[in-house]
């Protein structure tokens, strides 16, 4: 063990409750002691599970373990903790950008370098993504802009991970990815409680808010498609519109496959 | 259970389609008070469509919209609509598939504005 480290353990033992374990944890990191650091990072995650910085960690130890989901959720949180998190932005950006996904990628990164202008890093990155975007023939058209009538809409997959779409939060920022990771588990509870019931197959959710109306559907088994609408605009519309939206998604997979 | 919730939850039944009925507390999904005229669980349904409301709840709630006044799940072989109904309570109608759901949507949130 080497000295910082020792003197990261010894710190973080005598204060426990320290903020030492992020430095212990990237210490560990560095020298590819992924276990040991995810085995710190998480203690420290118990005693601030709202911390950005927690998250992010916890992020790069699975992404540097090759456990890019894992990774991907842990971004996640940390944006949802800490919605300016340049790491966490940074994070995902690099995971869209290994999925193929230049657009999010370019999007992470945009709203990075709003908050960390000066970065060199960021902004080469953005840079290369942005050439690379130029280079690439248009893609094909993802279902939400199937969707036209929707004030949003996503297409998540099983595991809340956004396949397409987006939707911004009342103030304008964009919650796709937190979202994304809801919807999987609104669609697991759905067709949990179908099935529990006797009832089969889940069909559609209809729910109605002060504000907004929504509707989500299983376009594909494991695949769940929200689309969001005006409250004005009638349920029977929406779920005919999302329906519309679904078919899109089937065709869509189809020509991805 | 207690006359003003029975006619409440009574009322819902007689809408076209409405297997049962049911008052159930938001937190802990148990039920209060219900009104079934099937072999459906009534403890089963409390607890799912509660189970589903607060996981709708927090989705709703990543947005900044208000929480959801109302939600109906469809499946093959029949659905549930469920509403607020004042201070934790939730009022929880099984449904036939071919239910008629619009009135139900209207006799819900009458009967959620009752309950409150």
């Amino acid at each position: 063990m080497t000295d910082d480290i020792l003197a990261l353990t010894a710190r973080l033992a005598a204060e426990p409750d320290s903020l030492a374990f992020l430095a212990l944890g990237e210490a560990l990191r560095r020298r590819g002691q992924f276990d040991a650091a995810l085995a710190i990072a998480l203690r420290g995650l118990q005693r601030y599970p709202m911390l950005g910085d927690a998250h992010d960690l916890v992020a790069r130890i699975h992404s540097d373990r090759g456990e890019g989901d894992l990774a991907f959720d842990a971004w996640t949180e940390a944006l949802r903790h800490d919605p300016s998190h340049v790491g966490a932005r940074r994070g995902l950006a690099f995971l869209s950008f290994r999925a193929g996904d230049l657009e999010w990628a370019e999007r992470h990164l945009v709203a990075a370098t709003e908050v960390a202008p000066d970065d060199p890093g960021l902004r080469a990155a953005l840079q290369r993504v942005q050439e690379r975007r130029r280079s690439l023939p248009a893609a094909s058209p993802a279902p939400a802009s199937l969707v036209p009538e929707a004030r949003g809409s996503l297409l998540v997959d099983g595991q809340g991970r956004r396949l397409a779409g987006s939707l911004a939060a009342v103030g304008g920022e964009d919650v796709s990815d937190a979202m994304a990771g809801e919807l999987a588990g609104v669609s697991r509870e759905a067709a949990r409680a179908a099935r529990l019931l006797g009832f089969g197959g889940w069909r559609g959710l209809a729910v109605e808010c002060p504000d907004a109306n929504l509707h989500l559907l299983p376009p594909t088994e494991g695949t769940v498609l929200m689309v969001m609408a005006e409250p004005a605009t009638p349920a029977g519309r929406l779920a005919v519109v999302a329906e519309r939206g679904a078919a899109s998604a089937r065709r869509w997979f189809e020509r991805l496959q | 259970m207690s006359t003003a919730f029975s006619a409440v939850l009574d009322g819902l039944t007689r809408v076209p389609g409405v297997r049962s009925a049911l008052l159930v507390a938001a937190d802990d999904g148990l039920v209060i008070a219900e009104s079934s005229m099937t072999d459906v669980e009534p403890a089963a349904v409390a607890a799912l469509a509660a189970s589903l409301a607060a996981r709708l709840a927090r989705a709703v709630a990543i947005t900044g919209y208000a929480t959801p006044r109302s939600f109906h799940l469809e499946a093959t072989g029949g659905g549930l609509m469920a509403a607020p109904a004042g201070e934790g309570l939730l009022l929880v109608a099984v449904t036939e598939p071919d239910a008629n759901v619009g009135l139900l949507r209207l006799a819900l949130r009458d009967a959620a504005e009752r309950v409150g």
